[in-house]
């Protein structure tokens, strides 16, 4: 399974150089909350210059090192947003694309031969479809991991392919790239291990008795052997929704109508086709940049806005704002149709109803009971009149 | 005895009795078996002996609505298929009594009969 790997460093600092020019050549750090209440913050990107810093460090630590950094809350739905175009764009080279995260994509090249002849015209072709301001890292080699590896190590507008010579270009790099857990590299660094040439000479057993399951993991992946699947993406249908408000609001009541007023658009789109909600995410931006998201989904699909709505309605309560939100929208991430009901063979009680009510009328018209039904008294008597009765049909 | 508090017919008050017996005319034998039954048709006077006409006004039938003509029609009972009696509620100040006729006229009509053997009257009913 030949796979190219397509690495976009520094994705979401360079997504908003790109929204915002004005920040490029100034050291930035890309901040993500921690929490819901948005009070702990981590660095979820940087400017390439700020050498140290890594994914997931905590905003203190990262300021401790450069204090003279401009600051920037990311704004996850616009990067993401970013990225699936950029998705759309590499599937139009292969069918099969996965984005296994922000920055970082899998394509699958095998069957495509007869297209590309050489890898040199793949790549021209790849390298056009994905613009040059996220300077696109790209590497070509028989599974995921190795391909991660040698895009990531790839020169600046060029393409390292592995092909035989995994093995030496793997043995030089430092174990600190595995995908493992933290624990798992803590304990390959105290062992002393700090190449993956070392952990793929070891002998599988002793691995796997020191690190479980994981140890045998650890071993191919350092031998450049990863066989895990490729995941495409499914072709899915995707609503997306969204509105700035006239004014910074904290009222459950205020978002709620405008989101109401993002469904209703929604629901004009889906009625004609009879479809529903089953997921949608909702997400808000405060006036502090902060984020938040949350995800619904529908035992049942919501076929109107006041079923959503009141589902919305207890999302809210159970997850506050970070703070006064000046932006809102959703993304319906799931269609459905409406589950069958089975419905009464006899009649409707709706058309009972309106027979009693005008049962009802008609008894209050004449002043006593005019319909009656058939009741059962005493079935068993031998006294024919003591049998049945009539009882007034309204039960009244 | 006991008073008949008629909690065990009618219960609840807002029941309405229905298959009450109806009074008949009837015409017996020597050994007391009916022989002819007088009953009170509506229409008009086809039977043998249309001899009394009244009308029946309804009890609250609205002015518009016409009055019911009934005729007296005799009818003669061509056989006895069927016999019974029943005793009941003895033991009440009203007890219960009757002698039941399943009888046949000569229209090829059936009909249920009975008489009260307590009062003597006859009455039909269905059974």
């Amino acid at each position: 399974m030949r796979i190219l790997g397509v690495l976009l460093p520094h994705f979401a600092w360079r997504c908003e150089i790109w929204r915002r020019p004005e920040i490029a050549g100034r050291s930035a750090i890309v901040l993500q909350s921690k929490d819901a209440g948005g009070s702990s913050k981590l660095v979820l990107d940087y400017s390439p210059e700020l050498e140290g810093l890594q994914r997931g460090l905590p905003l203190q630590q990262a300021l401790s090192r450069y204090g003279e950094v401009e600051l920037i809350q990311a704004d996850i739905p616009h990067y993401w947003s970013v990225f699936d175009d950029l998705l759309d764009s590499l599937e139009l080279k292969s069918p099969l694309v996965e984005g296994a995260e922000l920055g970082c994509a899998y394509v699958g090249l095998d069957g495509l031969q007869s297209i590309y002849p050489d890898d040199g015209i793949l790549i021209k072709e790849v390298r056009e479809v994905i613009s040059k301001n996220f300077d696109p890292r790209l590497g070509i080699a028989g599974g995921k991991f190795p391909a991660y590896l040698a895009a990531l190590y790839s020169p600046p507008g060029g393409c390292r392919i592995l092909t035989s010579d995994v093995g030496d270009f793997l043995s030089g790099l430092s174990c600190e790239v595995l995908p493992v857990s933290l624990k798992s590299r803590n304990k390959l660094r105290n062992f002393g291990l700090r190449t993956l040439g070392q952990v793929a000479a070891l002998p599988p057993g002793p691995l796997q008795s020191q690190f479980g399951p994981e140890g045998r993991k650890i071993r191919e992946l350092a031998a450049g052997f990863d066989d895990t699947p490729l995941y495409p993406r499914l072709t899915r249908e995707v609503i997306e929704e969204s509105a700035v408000l006239s004014s910074i609001t904290v009222s459950l009541e205020a978002l709620l109508v405008n989101w109401e007023a993002l469904l209703s658009r929604v629901f004009m789109k889906l009625a004609p086709r009879g479809m529903g909600l089953r997921s949608l995410a909702l997400w808000t931006r405060s006036w502090k940049s902060e984020y938040w998201e949350q995800s619904l989904r529908f035992k049942e699909p919501a076929m109107d806005i006041r079923s959503t709505i009141s589902r919305i309605k207890l999302l809210l309560e159970g997850f506050p704002q970070p703070g006064p939100v000046e932006r809102l929208g959703l993304k319906i991430t799931g269609l459905g149709r409406r589950h069958g009901h089975q419905r009464s063979l006899f009649s409707e009680v709706r058309a009972q109803d309106h027979l009693m009510d005008d049962i009802k009328q008609l008894e209050t018209r004449m002043g006593g009971p005019q319909i009656f039904r058939i009741k059962e008294v005493e079935p068993w008597s031998r006294i024919p009149e003591r049998r049945y009765a009539l009882t007034p049909a309204s039960g009244g | 005895m006991v008073q008949n508090s008629g909690k065990t017919l009618c219960p609840d008050t807002r029941l309405r009795r229905i298959n009450l017996p109806e009074p008949v005319s009837v015409e017996e034998s020597a050994s007391g078996l009916p022989t002819s039954i007088s009953t009170l048709e509506k229409g008009g006077s086809r039977g043998i002996f249309p001899l009394v006409k009244d009308l029946v006004a309804q009890a609250g039938t609205p002015v518009s609505t016409p009055p019911v003509i009934k005729t007296a029609v005799k009818q003669v009972i061509i056989s006895i298929e069927d016999r019974w009696r029943i005793d009941d509620e003895w033991w009440r100040s009203e007890p219960v009594s009757r002698l039941y006729y399943a009888v046949l006229f000569a229209a090829g009509k059936r009909l249920v009969i009975y008489k009260d053997l307590i009062s003597g009257q006859w009455y039909k009913q269905m059974y």
